[in-house]
């Protein structure tokens, strides 16, 4: 039985080594989509190019205007037209992200005028991280504001208090007989003295605007952090799906299988025979992607790593059973390849490895929770980044270990009936 | 008396309302060459996926080797060789690969697996080929390789299954000369055919048309009955006419 069994796997490692393009994509392909969600699929955009046009012409307006160019996140950009066209146009072209109007009289006393931020939504991570800077981009100016606020409250106030000093005056005078107008006026000089200043009179305190964020387990917010755990499982459930959907669909082509059938190989041996390459390429994969991640984008591991590896075994064993359920349907490698697609794809998608579950509409999720992969992200998140155990992860365990009984249990039966 | 290599009794298979085989009872003796004839659809390939035990008969039965062919079909395969016409080889293993991997799985080993190997690639004169990939190698050189592998466990009883359709007479001619250096060390070989040309090369003949089992005989026995001493074709379209 064990030397058949190796016999198999010796055989199908052959023929792994000299298919070039098999041996290319399973190399390859851990490294390419370890580049492009390490660095390309990166959410968080750094910079944004900015243009600010400053319609107002008042001193606020003016020190606003310099806090948004000097602000080290924005990239400043030229406009031809300094207007609100000029940005409609600029954005048109895809030369701005996002434009800044203060508009004419901004801050003057008695004017509701708001500063108009125009972004750009057809990049929808510059234009979210563009809004969100914008607090932090105002900032420096904000004293000064207040000050400026603080001043022109208080002249106003030391006006009306003139005039409403001057206008009692004037009436008392006119009430009086002549003679007492002299003291009347003595008295209104007194109190003329009287000042905002006196009165203790200063603007509102304004409220903390910006919070103080501490985030906790992934503190520069880097999108490799979140991506290469879930990363390392689709990886892995990309190459074992395909590889053995196609290992067993090529005997079928050639006639091999035809042949292997007549031997003393059993149904049960052969079916070993094909998933344990597989689940050593796939292992070779999983540690290629974990080296890199280390070693590349300086992840850490904070959870139990033993764990993690019979965890991620969950995973490998219902991909291996999927692989294998596909090869009993395909009728050749082509369509063994768009069936692993098929199965692939959707789980990729709607794990909430791309995009977060809770933004998926509601049946979109359920068809979610459906698939594997979807509970191991979460598994790979949780131990990667905040070193989770198992009294945490226990319902996705649950799950997948469900799946990979279930899986292998319905491919085993139906290659058996499928041989024979 | 001799034993019998095969022997069936009303071996039937359907599939649905089609019946491939309508109660075959066959019986080939030890030894020599048995030609299994018929027309494409005739039943043949279905008759041999029955007595290698891969295809379960929904009626009548048989013994392969003394071993029923319904509850021992592991024992059957240890001791039975079989080839297709598709050559059932990897063609990204070499040819050496190809006869160790096969050896392997019906648990030869060590010196044995060498030997034999070796032995086999100098049977089937593929010595100087040993080292090329099997995709490169012709037809001919192909069949004989596959040959070399459906034979490596030393098996009592060879099937071949259309074996030497697809490959060019001379090739043929060379295949013809393997197949009786077996009978000659007593090997048991059941070939089917639409060649009939080499049906004159089996010591008996057995021809089957629509499932049923028409007629059994040595070549010259089949002529004198149904051709009137006329060739093999006469024989093989007196017998189809009439079903």
């Amino acid at each position: 039985m064990l030397q058949r069994l190796l016999a198999l796997a010796q055989k199908e490692f052959i023929q792994i080594r000299r298919d070039r393009r098999t041996l290319a994509m399973m190399i390859a392909l851990p490294m390419l989509w370890l580049l492009m969600f390490g660095y390309a699929f990166s959410f968080d955009v750094q910079e944004v190019r900015v243009a600010v046009v400053d319609e107002s012409g008042s001193e606020i307006g003016g020190m606003v205007a310099d806090a948004f160019r000097t602000y080290d996140r924005f990239i400043q950009t030229d406009l031809a037209d300094r207007s609100e066209a000029g940005i409609r146009d600029a954005m048109y072209r895809d030369d701005l992200q996002m434009g800044i109007i203060i508009p004419q009289g901004y801050a003057e006393a008695g004017n509701s005028e708001q500063i108009r931020v125009l972004v750009d939504g057809s990049d929808l991570f510059a234009a979210q991280t563009g809004a969100r800077l914008l607090q932090s981009a105002i900032e420096p100016v904000q004293g000064k504001i207040k000050a400026d606020l603080e001043a022109r409250t208080k002249a106003d106030i030391q006006e009306r208090l003139t005039k409403e000093l001057s206008a009692r005056r004037d009436a008392l005078l006119a009430q009086v007989p002549a003679p007492m107008k002299a003291q009347v006026e003595q008295q209104f000089a007194g109190a003329t003295a009287l000042s905002p200043d006196a009165l203790g009179v200063s603007a509102p305190a304004a409220p903390q605007l910006i919070p103080t964020v501490t985030v906790l387990y992934n503190p520069e917010l880097k999108s490799a952090n979140v991506m290469i755990p879930g990363l390392l499982g689709l990886v892995v459930m990309f190459i074992t799906t395909m590889m053995t959907a196609m290992g067993v669909v090529r005997e079928r082509e050639y006639g091999t299988m035809e042949q292997l059938v007549v031997t003393p190989i059993r149904p049960l041996e052969l079916m070993l025979g094909k998933l344990l390459p597989y689940l050593l390429v796939g292992a070779l994969d999983f540690f290629i992607v974990y080296i890199a991640g280390r070693y590349l984008f300086d992840l850490t591991f904070a959870g139990n790593l033993p764990l993690f590896l019979g965890l991620s075994l969950l995973l490998v064993f219902t991909t291996l059973g999927l692989g294998l359920l596909i090869s009993t349907v395909a009728q050749n490698q082509q369509q063994a390849m768009q069936m692993a697609i098929f199965v692939v794809i959707p789980q990729i998608l709607l794990s909430g490895l791309i995009f977060p579950l809770s933004s998926l509409p509601a049946v979109i999720r359920y068809v979610a929770y459906a698939l594997p992969f979807t509970h191991y992200v979460p598994i790979a998140r949780g131990m990667f980044i905040k070193g989770q155990g198992l009294d945490l992860l226990w319902p996705q365990v649950v799950i997948l270990a469900g799946y990979a009984v279930a899986v292998v249990t319905l491919a085993t039966l139906r290659f058996r009936k499928r041989i024979a | 008396m001799m034993p019998n290599a095969i022997e069936t009794h009303d071996l039937t298979r359907r599939f649905g309302h089609f019946t491939a085989v309508d109660a075959v009872s066959l019986t080939v003796p030890e030894g020599g060459v048995m030609g299994l004839l018929g027309s494409n659809g005739a039943g043949k390939t279905t008759l041999i996926r029955m007595l290698l035990g891969v295809l379960a008969p929904t009626g009548g039965h048989g013994r392969v080797l003394g071993h029923d062919l319904a509850t021992d079909a592991e024992a059957i395969r240890t001791k039975v060789g079989y080839m297709s016409q598709r050559f059932s080889l990897y063609h990204d293993l070499t040819v050496e690969e190809n006869l160790i991997f096969y050896g392997k799985v019906y648990g030869l080993k060590g010196a044995d697996l060498q030997g034999r190997k070796d032995e086999l690639l100098a049977w089937a004169g593929l010595t100087d080929q040993r080292r090329l990939v099997t995709g490169q190698l012709g037809g001919g050189l192909r069949q004989r390789l596959a040959f070399a592998c459906a034979i490596l466990h030393r098996p009592r009883l060879l099937l071949l299954d259309e074996a030497t359709s697809g490959v060019d007479p001379v090739s043929r001619r060379k295949f013809w000369d393997l197949i009786y250096s077996l009978t000659d060390q007593g090997t048991t070989v059941l070939v089917t055919t639409h060649y009939m040309d080499e049906a004159e090369h089996c010591d008996r003949l057995a021809m089957m048309n629509a499932g049923r089992l028409v007629a059994t005989g040595t070549p010259a026995d089949l002529r004198a009955q149904y051709a009137g001493g006329g060739g093999l074709d006469q024989v093989f379209v007196t017998l189809a006419k009439r079903t």
